[in-house]
């Protein structure tokens, strides 16, 4: 499992190592396309009202901090719980969804069966209707379990993921019969050999979780109704109670708010990414 | 590689233990609420008094309504559309990260996940600029230039599908891409190296080796692109604020659903419109895996 | 038998205990309710911040004024994801507000039902607001003859006009007394490639209402005098066509980049809209025109029999309403009474929210009525108070929030895009908003 390759061959040159400059310019203006929202959300954040509706003109008149002032200084919310509330209920939903769909996506990749069918056509019936469709009867029915108000009330709901099931089934499929028939012969239990797969996953698993992670920071239904006092809601759910029809507010406030809700995924990124490089070489076979 | 392996095991008990814990919250979180929308489905859409049922008239009334059919229309034709375009463009884009400089991937990896970042309120700011008149960036900067009149994306018919379909592309293409890379980086050198004494050609070696080992994620994003199509309302909302535009030219199924129940207050339709495209959904799901299953094996 | 006995008295001294224990604790959560119904606060939901701010001075003006008890939970939660928040609240009947300020868009919905709020006809009888909300806007949170919510605003039409465009084409207010002259002055600076206003989905019911119709009667048929609705629309479209009118790359003229680019670059020179319109949206997009805008009213309708219409109308507005199951209604109204008849409530509301209220008497502050530096020192007020007399009345049905969504979201574009005729848009429009 751990077994390393020689290093480069004479003449064979995977195809990660044979690098274009053409290709990275290209890619980077490709980029510059991509990071342009982010560039303008951060000016933005520096804008009056009608600089920020005003497309052509990308620089502020002057650097008006007003909207990160008022962020900060919590005169319109809790900012700094707020931010720690999304980031635990995305975070933990992100764990726990990669946690259930782990273990039921290796059952799907590697049991076969009747009753083993069924259950997977169950699972991925969750892809069709994801929560927001039932969001009423969700509502009620989380009132009755006493989760309303509550993180666990957003978090529970979004632990059920199809995607998630079918995302690690596939995963697991694409893991080499050997090593789980060994481990297996070993007498090994099954979720013995999911803990030793572990490792092999690691890549997998930070690329769903960083999934299930950002499409959680961004749900707004669920916890506007299922949230509601200033101290339990998310940002989005926050930042949206500020703007009413009258555009009189400064939505410099907005982009404040969105610029610093970018920053646990991008730290998040950049620790994912390393994991991800490291966890390369034991893939190899 | 495939190669010959003893008969998988039978489900025993540890196998099925496994699944315990995702059907617990199987049948509390989903199973228990969705019926709720079932039964709310069946009874009128009154908000006060108490509701009568109605059994299949919602149903009914759904079917014979054209905007339904629009609705419909539209988000398969919105669909399809992301998929023909971001899927190629995403391999394209992910076989040219790999080809780029090694100390700029991350950078550029990570630029590629920004749109897909962004706080949909955000984004709806950001599109009323971009897609704007003869205003807006997309006319100023990509069309205009070249010598093209502006095109008035938000409230031309002929321009409004496109122009929700630019911004899913926007979206979602370097999401995608990330997929693509993470199932990339899984296939093993060794394969490379076999494929490579036959042949120098990098594409025979892309088409043989790199595109059939990404079907399965090809599969998953196919189907995480048409959940976002058909059940996500961020995307319409962004541009068109839940609205379907002039002449519902842009009236996806989720922002119809959305109108239904919190601008007319019809929570029993609603539910029943999520019901009826849910099959429809679950079987397109069905022939899509059915198709990788049949051509891994 | 002793030990028979025994257990018997032991049971017996057992359920006696029990039942003290019982009654206790039954009086107790007794007292703690009633105890806890004095002192729980008031619910109160708002669409946004600022005016969540506004309603916080409000609960402090009332603890001053008339309760130094009372107190209030005020919380906002966004211009749509409050009526959402509050539907599912009534669908549910779980942890609803107590007191909610809902705009009419938003209303309409629950007429289709009893409306889930209570019918504050009778206070209102016996409260000043009876008579001093402008009678014209108390039905716009009614239904028959029972009123559910108290109106909060005016919602006057004026027309706000570039005072130095206006110089530079030599036009002066005196030459637009109604729409005819209106089309003839735009027809002059047509053949200049100059348009005069910018055009809106909405001014189609506020044209309507001026000419004395609307988009649906009150019971519900749609558009009842069909051939002035036909008229209006072809009016508006004509305007287009002339040049005189500018229809906004986004359709509305609520549309902040509409100021950036049309507004900016001088493509119209007059707006047609309410007190906000000018007080917010001007203000915040236009910042550099300070003192360059006028105000002025409508211009009238010629009637078939020659007098003139009204120089104002009037679209939407908010409102203030209690829940149907809340509590402590009459905390609730008393709060509600205050906040709609106390001087300094209304005019914090005009100097804060931009929103001239309907209740008459608070006209009389001086405050109202100041000169706006950025109406070149007109008084909007003085102008709203002119014109309030001939306000006209939003129809109200459960229907409305159908007929205007899907007029302006599709119809009306359709329309003015010239692919279909008045006649069809108002048959079209009929179908749908019969239709269930």
């Amino acid at each position: 499992m751990h077994a390393r390759l020689p290093k480069k061959t004479a003449r064979y040159r995977p195809p990660s190592d044979r690098t274009s400059p053409g290709m990275t310019i290209f890619l980077s203006l490709l980029c510059l396309i991509f990071a342009y929202p982010f560039a303008w959300m951060l000016v933005s954040a520096f804008k009056t009202n009608s600089e920020i509706f005003h497309p052509l003109k990308f620089w502020p008149a002057s650097l008006n901090a007003t909207g990160f002032k008022m962020l900060f200084s919590e005169q319109w919310f809790p900012f700094t719980r707020v931010f720690f509330n999304s980031i635990f209920i995305a975070a933990a939903q992100a764990v726990g969804a990669v946690g259930l769909s782990l273990l039921a996506g290796y059952v799907f990749a590697r049991h076969q069966g009747r009753r083993v069918r069924i259950f997977f056509v169950l699972a991925l019936s969750v892809i069709v209707m994801p929560p927001p469709t039932f969001a009423v009867p969700l509502f009620s029915w989380l009132h009755q379990l006493h989760l309303l108000d509550r993180s666990a009330g957003v978090i529970l709901p979004g632990l059920v993921s199809g995607l998630g099931v079918l995302y690690f089934t596939q995963v697991f499929r694409q893991v080499p019969d050997e090593l789980i028939d060994s481990a297996r012969m070993e007498g090994a239990s099954e979720f013995q050999v999911v803990r030793l797969l572990f490792p092999l996953l690691s890549s997998a698993v930070i690329s769903f979780g960083v999934i299930h992670f950002v499409l959680a920071w961004h749900q707004h239904l669920i916890p506007l109704l299922v949230l509601n006092s200033r101290d339990q809601q998310t940002l989005p759910v926050a930042l949206a109670a500020l703007y009413g029809s009258s555009l009189r507010f400064p939505y410099a406030v907005l982009m404040a708010g969105s610029v610093m809700s970018i920053l646990p995924v991008a730290l998040f990124f950049g620790l994912a990414y390393r994991r991800f490089k490291s966890a390369l070489a034991d893939v190899l076979v | 590689m495939e190669t010959a392996s003893p008969a998988p095991r039978r489900s025993g008990p540890s196998g099925l233990a496994l699944l315990l814990p995702f059907f617990i919250f199987f049948v509390l979180f989903w199973l228990i609420p969705l019926l709720g929308s079932l039964k709310m489905s069946v009874y009128a859409d009154t908000l006060v008094s108490a509701p009568e049922f109605v059994g299949l008239a919602h149903y009914r009334q759904i079917l014979n309504d054209p905007r339904f059919g629009k609705a419909f229309f539209n988000t398969a034709r919105y669909t399809v559309a992301i998929l023909l375009i971001i899927l190629p463009l995403a391999l394209v884009l992910a076989q040219a990260v790999r080809m780029s400089h090694r100390r700029f991937r991350p950078a550029l990896t990570f630029a590629l996940l920004l749109p897909g970042l962004a706080p949909p309120a955000v984004l709806a700011l950001l599109f009323l600029l971009v897609f704007h008149g003869e205003q807006g960036l997309l006319n100023q900067l990509l069309i205009m230039p070249f010598g093209g009149e502006p095109i008035n994306w938000l409230k031309d018919p002929h321009y409004i599908l496109p122009a929700l379909v630019l911004q899913a592309v926007w979206r979602w293409t370097g999401f995608i891409t990330f997929f693509f890379l993470a199932g990339m980086e899984n296939i093993p050198r060794s394969l490379y190296e076999a494929a490579h004494l036959e042949t120098n050609h990098r594409w025979q070696v892309w088409r043989t080796i790199t595109v059939p080992h990404l079907r399965p994620v090809l599969v998953f994003a196919a189907v995480y692109l048409m959940v976002d199509a058909f059940a996500q309302f961020s995307g319409a909302y962004v541009l068109l604020g839940g609205s379907g535009g002039t002449g519902d030219a842009g009236l996806l199924l989720i922002s119809y659903g959305y109108q239904n129940a919190f601008t007319y207050g019809k929570f029993g339709t609603a539910a029943a419109m999520s019901a009826l495209i849910a099959p429809w959904l679950m079987g397109i799901f069905w022939l899509c895996m059915m198709r990788t299953r049949r051509a891994t094996a | 038998m002793n030990e028979n006995s025994a257990r018997k008295t032991v049971k017996i001294a057992y359920e006696v205990s029990m039942r003290k224990m019982l009654f206790r604790s039954v009086v107790s959560a007794a007292l703690l309710a009633g105890f806890s119904l004095q002192a729980k606060p008031l619910k109160i939901w708002i669409s946004s911040a600022q005016d969540q701010a506004y309603y916080e001075e409000m609960v402090t003006l009332y603890q001053k004024k008339v309760d130094k008890d009372f107190t209030a939970e005020v919380e906002a939660f966004g211009f749509q994801e409050m009526p959402d928040k509050l539907s599912v609240a009534i669908k549910t009947g779980i942890n609803p507000p107590d007191i909610v300020q809902l705009d009419e868009v938003f209303f309409g919905m629950y007429l289709s039902d009893v409306p889930p709020f209570v019918d504050l006809t009778d206070r209102v009888k016996a409260s000043p607001l009876a008579t001093g909300i402008h009678p014209k806007r108390m039905p716009l949170f009614s239904k028959g003859n029972r009123v559910y919510g108290i109106p909060q605003s005016l919602s006057a039409q004026v027309l706000y006009y570039r005072t130095d465009l206006f110089k530079k084409y030599n036009i002066t207010p005196d030459d637009l007394k109604t729409w005819d002259d209106f089309v003839k002055v735009g027809e002059r600076l047509a053949a200049k490639d100059q348009a005069m206003m910018g055009l809106d989905p909405t001014f189609f019911e506020i044209l309507l209402r001026q000419r004395g119709s609307d988009i649906l009667s009150p019971d519900g048929k749609p558009y009842p005098d069909r051939a002035l609705a036909i008229d209006t629309l072809n009016f508006l479209r004509d305007l287009q066509t002339k040049g005189i009118g500018l229809r906004p790359y986004r359709g509305s003229v609520f549309d902040p980049v509409f100021f950036s680019s049309t507004v900016e670059e001088e493509k119209v020179i007059c707006l047609l809209g309410a007190d906000w319109y000018g007080l917010d949206m001007l203000q915040q997009f236009t910042p550099t025109l300070a003192g360059k805008w006028g105000v002025m009213p409508l211009p009238a309708w010629k009637n078939a029999d020659g007098t003139l219409s009204p120089r104002t109308s009037t679209f939407a507005g908010q409102g203030m309403l209690i829940y149907k199951d809340c509590p402590q209604v009459d905390a609730a109204w008393k709060f509600i009474d205050f906040v709609m008849t106390d001087t300094e409530a209304n005019v914090q509301r005009y100097l804060q929210g931009n929103s001239f209220t309907a209740f008459r008497p608070a006209w009389k502050d001086p405050r109202m009525l100041e000169p706006n530096a950025f109406f070149a020192h007109q008084s909007l007020g003085q102008l709203l108070v002119d014109l309030a007399p001939d306000v006209p009345a939003v129809v109200m049905h459960a229907k409305r929030p159908k007929a205007m969504f899907v007029f302006q979201e599709s119809m009306y574009s359709t329309f003015m895009d010239d692919q279909m005729t008045a006649e069809e848009l108002v048959d079209q429009m009929t179908e749908i908003i019969n239709s269930p």
